[in-house]
This record gives C-alpha cells, structure tokens and sequence, in this order.
C-alpha cells in the first residue's frame, strides 16, 4: 500500500464506519490531551511554551500509539496567546502535572441587551477587557500587539502540525476547523461568558433573553457555518463539521427542548440535505435526551461519550455512530489483559456492523488516566483486531 | 464569520497594529482576522 493509500484509506474507514458498514477494522481516535505530554520528556510548561517541543510531544505520541486520528494535536491550550494579555485562567502547576481552568463568567445579567444587539462589539469591549488583565492597563495596545503576533505563531504551528501529520504521517485531520466548528450559542454562554451558576440561574430568571442571546449568536456565528457545508468537504478532513455538548448538564429534557434542540436541529437538518457529517464531544452525559435523536437518519451524527454507558446508547440510538468507550478507570489501572479484554467486549458488542468508533471514554489529562503498557497494548490491539 | 463586523466601531489604535500585518490587503481582510482573534480570545 502507498502511503497516499493510507490516508485514503483511513478516511474512507471512518466514513464507513459512521455510515454502518462493515469494516475491516475499527478506526481509532485518540482523545488524548495534556497526558500526551506527561508522557513525554518534557514538563507541562516546557510543552505548552515551546512549539517545537509540543510538535516534538504530538509526533513522538503518533509514533508510538499510531491512532487514525487526534481530536488534539498540541493547541487545546494555546498559554502564549492568552498569558500575552494576562489571562491567566490556564493554571499550570508542573508539579501537580494537572492544568486547572477557571470557571469563566465575565458579563452580568443586565448586560444581555448589550450582547443582544451587537454581540462582537460587546465581546470586544466590555468581555475581553475583563478577561484579559493587560487590556485594562496603561500599554493596552503593545499587549494587544504582542498578542497578535502569538496568535499568528499560534496559527502557523496548528497549520505546520496539521500537515505533517497529513503529508508524513497519512493521518487525517478530524474535523474542520476553520468554518467546520458549530458551537451551539448556548454552549458559548455557558463556556466563555456566564459560567455553570451563572447560566443555570439566567434560564430561570432571565429565559426570554438568554433566548433572544441564542437567536442573535445563531445568526452571527452559526449561519455562516452552516452555509459553509454547501460547499464540498476537505479531502484530508474526516467529518465535516464539529461541536461539543457541555451546556447541556445543566438542561432538564423539557429545558433541552426549549433552549438547546431548536438551533441544534437546523444543524443536523443542514447536515441531512447535504450529505455531511458532524462529530459532537459529549461531556457528562446525554442519554436523558436520547428521545430528540430518535429520528435523526444514520450516517450524520458521531457522538463521543463520556459519562454515558455506551452499550445502553447503542440499544436506545442505534441510529447514531457512537464514539469512546474504553475507560479511563482501565487504562490507569487495570493490567494489559484487562484492558485488551474489555476493548474487545467493546468491537464485540457495538462495532461488529459500523457505527462504532475505538476511543476513551474522557479527555485524557491526568498521570494516572492512562499507563504506557497498557494503552500500547490496547491500541495494538483494536488495529489488528476483525472482529 | 459574518462579514457585517465594521472595525472602525471599536476603540481607537487596535486596527493600527493590524495595519502592520501585511497578509491583511483591505480593511474587509483585516475586519475578517480581527473577529476570528476577538471571537478566539474569548473562547480561550
């Protein structure tokens, strides 16, 4: 086979895969994230700094596990750009090896009107400032400048990893994401704006203009995305387009309904007329809304679940491709065989006819999500494994 | 991104530092870069 083939081949694998065909083999991404590094030679901080470094982390962790595709490829955490204007909510603590994030809430509920009537404007003025300590201070403008500049490094090493791991390794990006990211406006109230409190208690006392905030960000930044998919998808991208559910754990299903659904089925109808896919990291867990996936035809949406049990989705959605599954629990701490016998249980129960995709069952980020033998064996094993 | 973002509505010498990136040939490439970096800086 040639290595153009592999790339190919691997492209076609998940594409099948997502649309229930048998395969050869079960495709595997890996949802490594900062324990990547820690099992490298280099210290959080010395990765997360130095590009070179972090390529040095990425391609060494490609080269030794050898996954289909990376949901991380060093820049979940781009410290340089956010420490240039002194945000510092990325805590590193390389002694602890862990990475904390502060719960983000920089507007208050009186300022929805603000948002309301134009969104980057505000962001730009009232949030950013906020965030960002040295856009308060006297030489504002030097740090935005320096800023810039680590934005643009930023960019360059995420263009520079991606096409290594396309051109030398035959690895496929796996999503889009300039244009392919479709956050749901919710999620960004909840993510970079509100927070978890401040959210949970606007969607009671403040519920017409969190949805008015939905419909006015929808129109900024979903719309375009969505008329993104009309055009034709990249040759060197497995899906199409991508999203995460965090948000959604402070939902009750009848509060799905009302605040998350509507925007997320213009979504999935896009995806339906033009024949694309969407791969969604699910935090916590969704099966409590199962019901509103119940229709959606196969072959658009991959979920990857994180605290669901994943043979119980694959009974109550057997429409949807499902991804994740091997725990972390395992992977930290049971022996080789353990762990060689549940991913087997896994391509058994839910990946003999497609619509399941190898991968684990969190963001792994922590010493002891994982040990070396075990995820070398694991991987090893689902790649030569039919089932 | 939507291309209705005007950047002369936001406070005064940011678009100036743009103005030094030579990759931006118009006002409407450097309105564009200058949502993507607003919008990234608020979700990092």
């Amino acid at each position: 086979m040639t290595e153009q083939n592999l790339l190919q081949e691997r492209i076609q694998l998940f594409h099948d895969t997502a649309e229930f065909k048998k395969t050869k083999r079960i495709p595997q991404i890996s949802n490594f994230f900062t324990w990547k590094i820690l099992d490298s030679e280099f210290t959080l901080s010395e990765a997360l700094f130095d590009y070179n470094k972090m390529e040095k982390v990425v391609c060494d962790f490609h080269e030794r596990y050898n996954f289909d595709a990376y949901t991380d490829l060093g820049t979940r955490n781009p410290v340089r750009v956010t420490n240039a204007l002194g945000g510092y909510h990325y805590v590193i603590d390389d002694e602890k090896e862990v990475i904390n994030i502060d719960d983000q809430v920089y507007f208050e509920p009186e300022e929805y009107p603000e948002l309301i009537e134009n969104p980057i404007k505000f962001i730009w003025t009232k949030v950013l400032p906020r965030k960002y300590k040295k856009l308060r201070e006297k030489d504002a403008l030097n740090s935005f400048k320096i800023a810039t500049y680590e934005f643009l490094a930023y960019s360059e090493y995420n263009q520079r990893i991606i096409e290594k791991f396309v051109k030398e390794y035959q690895v496929p990006t796996l999503m889009n994401m300039q244009g392919g990211v479709l956050l749901h406006p919710l999620e960004m109230l909840f993510n970079f704006f509100r927070g978890i409190k401040g959210l949970s208690l606007d969607l009671r006392r403040h519920k017409s203009q969190v949805l008015e905030a939905i419909a006015v960000l929808e129109k900024m930044f979903v719309e375009p995305a969505l008329a993104a998919l009309d055009n034709p998808g990249s040759p060197t991208t497995v899906f199409d387009a991508y999203t995460a559910f965090l948000a959604h754990s402070i939902l009750s299903p009848k509060q799905f309904g009302e605040f998350y659904w509507p925007t997320l089925k213009r979504i999935i109808d896009k995806l339906v007329a033009t024949g694309k896919k969407m791969y969604i990291f699910s935090e916590n867990t969704m099966l409590q809304f199962y019901e509103y996936f119940q229709d959606v035809p196969k072959g658009h949406l991959i979920i990857h679940v994180e605290l669901d049990d994943i043979f119980e989705a694959r009974k109550k959605l057997p429409n949807i491709c499902f991804a994740g599954g091997m725990p972390a629990d395992l992977l930290g701490y049971a022996d080789e065989q353990t762990c060689i016998d549940y991913a087997k249980k896994l391509i058994d129960e839910i990946g003999r006819d497609g619509g399941y995709i190898f991968s684990q069952n969190k963001m792994m980020s922590f010493r002891n999500d994982c040990k070396r033998e075990n995820l070398l064996a694991v991987t090893n094993f689902v790649h030569n494994y039919n089932g | 991104m939507n291309k209705e973002i005007d950047i002369t509505t936001f406070p005064e010498g940011w678009n100036e530092v743009l103005k030094t990136l030579t990759f931006l040939p118009d006002d409407e490439a450097r309105n564009e870069f200058l949502a993507t970096l607003v919008l990234f800086l608020a979700q990092m």
